[in-house]
């Protein structure tokens, strides 16, 4: 279940604050990209422990959206960031 | 060899035995000595360069078809031509660029590689390719009365606020572009003994104080057909800093490169980075200096 997977930050990731946004360097390929607020928000949640559903209530706490909505835009950002390779799943 | 001779460069008090034909000698408590030793020839004789890093405050590199360069602790620098009588701007150039960058690393500061301006009390660093214009658009602000802060190599400074440090009064300059302002280029001044490129003395156009970045600016040749100015979003913005960040490669060597990508986003947090696009093969320098006036200094002026 999509929902049940957990994700952990990967190594040799430096972010730094842009403006609101965040940018992240891939230390030794020297790819880098860039998120927006909420996919700040997300990339802050990720620690490895919490599964996507977890993360999705955390930030229903702090946005003032429904959750659906919110559920969308997790389920996006979570697939960009494991295609920018900054996040990877765990394996259990 | 020479006495020794003190010059501001970069902000820091320098003692050097060589004389720097692109500052003015000042008295001063040095915080950096350049030693330059006798001549030795380079162990290879072709142009590959070498690096020995060790750590941060010890590196050396030695460019065999000119000089041994040794830099250490942010405040010493030893150089070692390879030739008995070595093109002297040559070594003077790389003094104060790369080996200068490179002790500026060593002190926490990182550059850029562009010329800044002063305008309304702060910063503008003009970055672009060779051969963008960077030079003529640096000439043109100072021929309107605006002064130079750096030519070439901007370095910026995170002490209090993003500064931008005022490096030394000369500017390089391509002999077709001092043509087009009609002066005349001073042999004793050639840099490189093959290439028509001068130093041009701008000491009476030079900003002797760190002023706080007010924006970038990112010169470019293309296919317009009137010069445009348009604000970068951020991540655009990050990429052109990135690729116009000084000597590239020492900061990657340094392991310095995670640093350097949070001073850099550091900074376009703060400042924006215009794209300036000028009509290719088409005089129209006048004109970029009016639409930076008009549209960003007169914008530092209302936010002060």
């Amino acid at each position: 279940m999509e929902k049940e997977r957990v994700f952990i930050k990967k190594e040799g990731i430096q972010p730094a604050q842009l403006g609101d946004e965040l940018a992240m360097l891939n230390v030794d390929s020297g790819e880098y990209f860039v998120i927006n607020e909420v996919g700040k928000d997300v990339w802050e949640q990720i620690d490895g422990e919490k599964n996507v559903q977890q993360v999705i209530e955390e930030l229903t706490k702090t946005y003032d959206a429904d959750s659906e909505e919110i559920e969308k835009d997790v389920s996006v950002f979570i697939k960009e960031l494991e295609e920018a390779k900054v996040i990877s799943e765990v394996q259990r | 060899m020479m006495s020794k001779e003190y010059y501001r460069l970069f902000d820091l008090c320098v003692e050097s035995n060589i004389h720097l034909n692109i500052a003015q000698i000042q008295p001063c408590q040095p915080d950096v000595i350049i030693e330059v030793g006798e001549w030795k020839p380079a162990c290879v004789d072709d142009d590959s360069v070498e690096f020995e890093i060790d750590g941060l405050n010890n590196i050396i590199v030695d460019i065999h078809d000119m000089a041994k360069f040794t830099i250490k602790n942010g405040n010493y620098m030893n150089i070692v031509p390879h030739n008995e009588d070595y093109w002297k701007n040559e070594i003077v150039t790389y003094i104060v660029g790369v080996a200068f960058a490179t002790l500026l690393l060593q002190r926490n500061v990182f550059s850029i590689h562009g010329s800044a301006i002063c305008a309304n009390n702060h910063a503008f660093i003009i970055v672009g390719e060779a051969g963008a214009g960077k030079s003529s658009i640096a000439r043109e602000f100072i021929q309107s009365g605006y002064k130079l802060l750096s030519d070439d190599l901007s370095a910026i400074s995170i002490k209090n606020q993003l500064d931008v440090i005022p490096s030394f009064p000369t500017q390089k300059m391509w002999k077709n572009t001092m043509d087009a302002y009609e002066s005349s280029p001073d042999p004793s001044k050639k840099i490189f003994h093959d290439v028509d490129k001068f130093y041009v003395d701008a000491q009476d156009h030079f900003e002797e104080a760190s002023k706080q970045l007010g924006g970038i600016i990112w010169l470019e040749e293309s296919e317009v057909e009137q010069v445009a100015l348009t604000k970068l979003e951020k991540n655009q913005a990050l990429e052109v800093l990135l690729i116009h960040a000084f000597i590239e490669d020492m900061v990657e060597k340094l392991g310095l490169k995670a640093q350097q990508f949070i001073l850099l986003s550091h900074v376009l947090s703060h400042v924006d980075v215009y794209h300036l696009e000028r009509p290719i093969n088409q005089f129209t320098v006048k004109e970029q200096v009016r639409i930076i006036k008009e549209k960003l200094f007169e914008q530092i002026k209302n936010k002060v």
